[in-house]
């Protein structure tokens, strides 16, 4: 069988394309329990926040600190897979993972610091409109639905901030650690 | 002539170590510019801003020229690139919208009440860009925005009225210094 110039150049057009999607498929499969993860700890932590009599000064840092150990895993599990591949870094996916994750947390530290007097309806609007801008812009890379994911969650952080007092808690519970569940088993989906 | 196992790895990580070198090396080169201009625009802005008191509107002024000049700066490069990805400008331009409307977003929430918390914020956004990118282009520009971010908080703490005067020495100065640093292989 001969192929012509142009059945060739569409058949490598096809492989790029198919390529492209695995690529954004095992991104998809990557990001997943990260978002699983930080939907949890942000509806359980909200959800608290707005029904339960705990110490509010406690519940963020108590549940953040828990979801933490959670992270860890996830981090050691996915380098041990990378690992096990031929060829595969494990040991640098991890460091750039810890590394990406501390220039979040200084980012996050110095705007507040910045900012102070910050009150609770701003740090967490604050807090969604990054997490869904930093998930809008990695979907640039890895594939539209975390686009889709991010410019929501951020669009109705500002929202929220704005529009609703009394329930503001329960609403970002549902729109943020909600959301994030949501997209977590919507990435999972091939 | 043969080699063992050991000789091959070691010539096949030698092999990887170089291409990763070279990927770093031709991003360096290729960023070196925005740095410059970037840097330009930022001693500018905040010399006018420290003899005028004011970050009026010219800091509007001077983003959208910043921004244009971006694009310029991005068109030559890639015209001397004859294998430019396609999706790269798109994808460029996308980063620079969501940017954008990360900072506007937080601008309404947090409700600044000076221009120094304002720049402050748009230099951690800037710097801290450039460290993530750092973590998977290469290490200088990690040390890069690392250090001008944390410069940037120090002096927003410990400048007071001649914030602006110091960010156009550490922010402007320090992003050409960067940008020339850059170009060195």
């Amino acid at each position: 069988m001969t192929l012509d110039k142009h059945e060739a150049s569409a058949a490598l057009a096809e492989i790029d394309a198919s390529q492209a999607r695995g690529r954004a498929l095992y991104s998809y499969g990557q990001a997943a329990p990260y978002f699983f993860v930080t939907g949890l700890l942000w509806f359980v932590a909200d959800m608290l926040m707005q029904f339960s009599s705990l110490n509010p000064g406690l519940i963020w840092p108590v549940c953040s600190g828990l979801a933490t150990f959670v992270y860890l895993a996830v981090v050691f599990v996915q380098a041990r897979a990378r690992a096990a591949q031929p060829g595969g870094k494990g040991g640098r996916y991890a460091w750039r993972v810890g590394v990406v994750w501390l220039i979040v947390f200084a980012f996050m530290v110095a705007s507040f610091a910045i900012f102070t007097p910050f009150n609770g309806y701003q740090s967490h609007s604050f807090i969604g409109l990054f997490i869904g801008a930093v998930y809008a812009a990695l979907g640039l890379w890895m594939g539209w639905r975390l686009v889709a994911v991010g410019v929501l969650l951020a669009g109705l952080s500002v929202a929220g901030y704005f529009e609703i007092r009394t329930y503001y808690d329960a609403f970002m519970a549902v729109v943020g650690g909600g959301g994030m569940m949501l997209g977590a088993l919507w990435l999972r989906r091939v | 002539m043969i080699l063992d196992k050991s000789q091959a790895a070691l010539a096949l990580a030698d092999i990887e170590h170089a291409e990763r070198r070279g990927f770093s090396l031709s991003r360096y080169h290729g960023g070196a510019p925005f740095l410059v201009w970037g840097g330009v625009v930022c001693f500018t802005l905040n010399l006018i801003t420290e003899y005028t008191h004011w970050y009026g509107v010219w800091w509007m002024w001077g983003f959208l020229v910043w921004g244009v000049g971006n694009v310029v700066i991005a068109l030559l490069i890639n015209r001397h690139r004859l294998s430019a990805a396609p999706g790269h400008s798109l994808r460029a331009t996308a980063i620079g919208w969501i940017a954008f409307g990360l900072f506007a977003g937080v601008i309404a929430v947090a409700q600044p009440l000076s221009g120094s918390q304002v720049e402050t914020l748009a230099a951690l956004m800037l710097f801290g860009a450039y460290g993530l990118v750092g973590v998977f282009f290469g290490p200088r520009s990690a040390i890069i925005g690392t250090a001008l971010a944390a410069l940037s908080v120090l002096g927003f703490y410990t400048m007071g009225v001649h914030f602006p005067l110091y960010m156009a020495v550490v922010g402007g100065g320090g992003l050409i210094l960067a940008g020339l640093w850059l170009r060195r292989v």
